[in-house]
């Protein structure tokens, strides 16, 4: 029985080994999923017998939709029309690109041909489209790449786009195909474009350096063919003395960095690539070079009301009217070079702003978004400012050499004979270091003028700019308790180290009030702009080779009357929430203000009530809301978006906190770029052979009034 | 005795069987599909049958494996010919959803290409794609019955 039981115990237990190892083998956990040729897989189906209101969303209205689904739609933008995508041909007889460090994009070495006119480079035309409705303008910017060299590469380049600009969307076009690139954290996005590039995909990534400055970074580009990169946002314009501006910026200026800096922004020759040691670079062009990259610029302007009077400040232009109040811009071809900021300047009929309120119904809610442009109240025109105690700072770096310093001068010039005998002044100048012109601010006296003049007329360019030193001079020295001090700066802003300038302009302003002046072509308006905001002041732009004086007149008419400050809102209509910015800046004599907001339920007509403090006046206006008045935009819900990061970005320069977390969030809901997130287009479909190729770091021409000598590096010098 | 020596040998006999039988088994294949390549394209497939399509809104999940949305182009019929729109507050929540719509004429009808959405995909199995179809309209905006569906874009398919 035991020999038995054993034999069959045996048997038993090696028969369900087997079973079970050759059972083993053969199982699949869900054999109903592999598709019949392991390559194309048809997935379930599912029926949709959702209700959905077409045309998507009216204003206001609720979409229908089952409890827990979400019902997404967005407006679709007016189309653009794209230019030509024919492929370029390789460029005969051009040197090979040299490999680089696949890490370092902007480590490449630049494959020109040197000592020429042309140089082949990869970045062919920008094309710009911008449509203005209002004072919201909608932008389509289009970069042509394409490889003019005999192997594959990677074209890298560093432009300027709006500070203020809400970029949304982002499409890499490959011959007919277009692919929308997504927004992802800037970390993720980098991480998913190097291994793209990495193995062989077309890829193509747009990161922010600086609320005004881009990267754009498109990988394996074979020779002869084009790949175009679509950006589009969405931005506000500026309005000042009764008349509106728009502009567009087409090239970075060369940055000063501070010794020790390496966040910076780098300014090198085409032969100096990579050697600036800072994380973001720029490479010039000489002045004997030229590339064939070029610009076209077409703006479509609808006032609504009659335009009285438009020009452009740098640029050559052709105009067609379509009718009362709407015309086409575009740019003039004997004036594609991208080398000046384009400033479009008009007036509408009407002393006051016809479309001050600016709504748009959220999709997802039952409000929505709105933008506002508070205007001075008419009483301050009647009010008297105090004495000043005014302060020039002129930048005389070596970015402003020559004309640009020039034109600085005469502006100063200008402004000391517009003084009272009830001021004083004091002239501060910096570029590697700072000095002043007295003591102590002088009274205005003849005299004094002309000293001012001789200090003014003496003052030499070149050198570094070390504009923090021209802030601890301008700032630091005891105020005149009988007078408003008030600083203006005269700077191209050619700086790398924005933060640090913003920041110590927080620390140490007290009551004083800043005014900046940006000088030249092409200047730095994210650091001018700023300087002006925090300082509780505003911003003027002087054109290089222009008539300084209606600009000073204009400015003094400002500082003539006391601004209204300490701002507050009351909405009669409208049940407001999430203000941007949420300290509302001073409000002058000529210079409206916008403001964003979100509104719930359905905006009514009312109006708006503005208090504050004019000097030691109490002042109270009313800005009525009608639905005369008030008009929709689609681009509402992303400048609210960009104006939100904004103002959290001025909240950690302020208060020096982290809000990267807040900004990200942000960036993210809205799909918006900043400095945390990017866009990233990855096209799985082209794979490219051989490894990523060469990195080419796109230049560009120095911006028109600069000089090359006095700014770049060429990697045989210290940086200027 | 015997009998304890007869049984060790027909279970070693056994156990040589089995050896010899696993040695001929074909190798064990994956749970599911390897995946070959990290980047892959997927295309999104609307049948509104004879109704005309004028806009659909979908949601992509990927199931059993994982990956992210790294691009996103449009379909084979002109009238979607151009990329559509992703939802971005869904996609930081980790969910793709697209929408489109087309007000203008010729749209398609019956089984069409509407998106095809570019992925990184992460790990070693290949996800399946479900379609969550959450809104299809006609071209007058009236909401239409339709059906979707996503199928695996086969390598170099531009």
């Amino acid at each position: 029985m035991k020999r038995k039981s054993l034999w069959v115990l045996t048997t038993t237990v090696v028969l369900s080994l087997v079973a079970l190892l050759i059972y083993g083998c053969n199982a699949s956990p869900d054999r109903t999923s592999e598709s019949p040729d392991n390559r194309s897989l048809v997935y379930g189906l599912i029926q949709s017998d959702i209700p959905f209101q077409y045309p998507v969303l009216s204003e206001g209205e609720k979409p229908d939709v089952n409890p827990g689904e979400e019902l997404w739609v967005i407006t679709k933008p007016n189309s653009v029309l794209s230019p030509g995508t024919q492929p370029a041909q390789a460029q005969q007889g051009q040197q090979t690109p040299q490999p680089t460090d696949d890490q370092s994009p902007t480590t490449g070495t630049l494959a020109i041909q040197k000592d020429q006119q042309f140089i082949p480079i990869p970045l062919k035309h920008t094309d710009v489209k911008a449509r203005i409705s209002g004072y919201i303008a909608s932008v389509a910017v289009t970069q042509q790449f394409h490889n003019p060299y005999p192997e594959k590469i990677e074209a890298v380049y560093v432009f300027p786009l709006p500070e203020n600009a809400g970029i949304n969307e982002f499409i890499m076009t490959i011959g007919t195909r277009k692919i929308r690139g997504i927004i992802r954290e800037r970390e993720e996005a980098t991480k998913i474009y190097n291994q793209a590039k990495q193995q062989g995909y077309v890829a193509s990534l747009m990161t922010q350096e600086r609320p005004n400055i881009f990267t754009q970074r498109v990988a394996n580009i074979e020779p002869g063919k084009q790949i175009d990169i679509e950006i589009r946002y969405f931005h506000t314009l500026t309005y000042q003395d009764g008349g509106y501006e728009w502009v567009f910026p087409m090239v970075v200026g060369p940055r000063y960095n501070p010794a020790g800096s390496t966040d910076g922004v780098g300014a090198v020759g085409t032969s100096a690539v990579g050697q600036s040691g800072q994380k973001t670079e720029v490479a010039y062009l000489k002045p004997t070079q030229r590339s064939g990259h070029d610009i076209s610029l077409e703006v479509d302007l609808n006032a609504g009301v009659t335009l009285e009077a438009l020009s452009s400040v740098n640029h050559v232009i052709r105009q067609q009217n379509r009718g009362p109040g709407q015309v086409v811009v575009q740019l003039d071809a004997s004036d594609t070079i991208p080398n000046k900021d384009f400033v479009l300047r008009y007036r509408v009929a009407g002393a006051v702003v016809k479309t001050a309120l600016m709504v748009t119904a959220d999709p997802a809610g039952t409000g929505g978004y709105f933008t506002l442009m508070l205007v001075p109240p008419a009483e301050l025109k009647n009010l008297p400012r105090r004495a000043v105690e005014m302060v020039f700072v002129v930048d005389t770096s070596g970015s402003m050499s020559g004309e640009p310093l020039s034109q600085a001068k005469r502006a100063a010039t200008v402004a000391l004979g517009k003084m009272l005998p009830t001021d004083t002044f004091q002239i501060v100048q910096f570029a590697g270091s700072a000095s002043q012109m007295a003591e102590s601010p002088l009274n205005v006296t003849p005299a004094s003028r002309k000293t001012g003049e001789q200090y003014l007329a003496n003052l030499n360019e070149g050198g570094g700019t070390e504009m923090l030193q021209g802030i601890n001079k301008a700032l630091d020295f005891p105020h005149d308790e009988n007078r408003t001090r008030v600083v203006a700066f005269m700077t191209d802003g050619y700086i790398g180290n924005e933060t640090q300038i913003l920041r110590a302009l927080y620390a140490k302003l007290a009551d004083s009030k800043v005014f900046s002046f940006g000088v030249g072509s092409s200047t730095n308006r994210y650091l001018l702009d700023n300087m002006a905001r925090i300082g509780n002041g505003t911003t003027a732009y002087l054109p290089l080779n222009t008539n300084p004086e209606p600009v000073m007149d204009a400015y003094f008419e400002r500082i003539s009357h006391p601004a209204l400050s300490n701002i507050a809102l009351a909405f009669d209509g409208m049940k407001v929430t999430d203000i941007y910015p949420r300290q509302v800046p001073d409000l002058f004599v000529g210079q409206p203000v916008i403001i964003t907001g979100r509104y719930t339920g359905t905006p009514q007509a009312g109006s708006v009530t503005i208090t504050g403090r004019a000097g030691q006046e109490k002042l109270t206006t009313r800005m009525p809301v009608t639905a005369e008045n008030t008009q929709a935009n689609p681009g509402i819900r992303t400048v609210w978006a960009r104006m939100k990061i904004a103002d959290l970005s001025d909240t950690a320069l302020r208060d020096n906190v982290d809000v990267t977390k807040d900004i990200r969030a942000t960036a993210l809901e809205y799909g918006l770029m900043s400095a945390y997130t990017a866009f990233v287009a990855v096209d799985s479909q082209t794979k490219t052979t051989g490894d990523h190729g060469t990195t080419i770091a796109v230049p560009v021409p120095m911006p028109d009034g600069v000089r090359y000598d006095t700014t770049v590096n060429e990697g045989t010098k210290p940086q200027p | 005795m015997k009998s304890i020596t007869l049984m060790g040998i027909l279970a070693l006999g056994l156990l040589l069987c089995v050896s010899a039988v696993l040695a001929l088994q074909p190798q064990t294949p994956p749970a599911t599909n390897p995946v070959t390549d990290p980047f892959t394209a997927v295309d999104i497939w609307v049948d509104s049958g004879r109704q005309a399509l004028g806009a659909y809104q979908f949601e992509l999940t990927l199931e059993r494996g994982k990956g992210e949305i790294v691009g996103l182009e449009g379909g084979e019929h002109p009238a979607f010919a151009q990329p559509p729109y992703y939802d971005p507050a869904a996609l930081s929540g980790q969910r793709i959803i697209v929408a489109a719509y087309q007000v203008t004429a010729p749209l398609p009808t019956g089984k069409t290409r509407v998106a095809r959405v570019h992925l990184q995909l992460h790990g070693d199995i290949k996800p399946q794609y479900v379609v969550k179809l959450i809104a299809s309209c006609g071209a007058a905006g009236e909401t239409i019955p339709a059906t979707a569906g996503a199928q695996e874009t086969l390598q170099g398919d531009r």
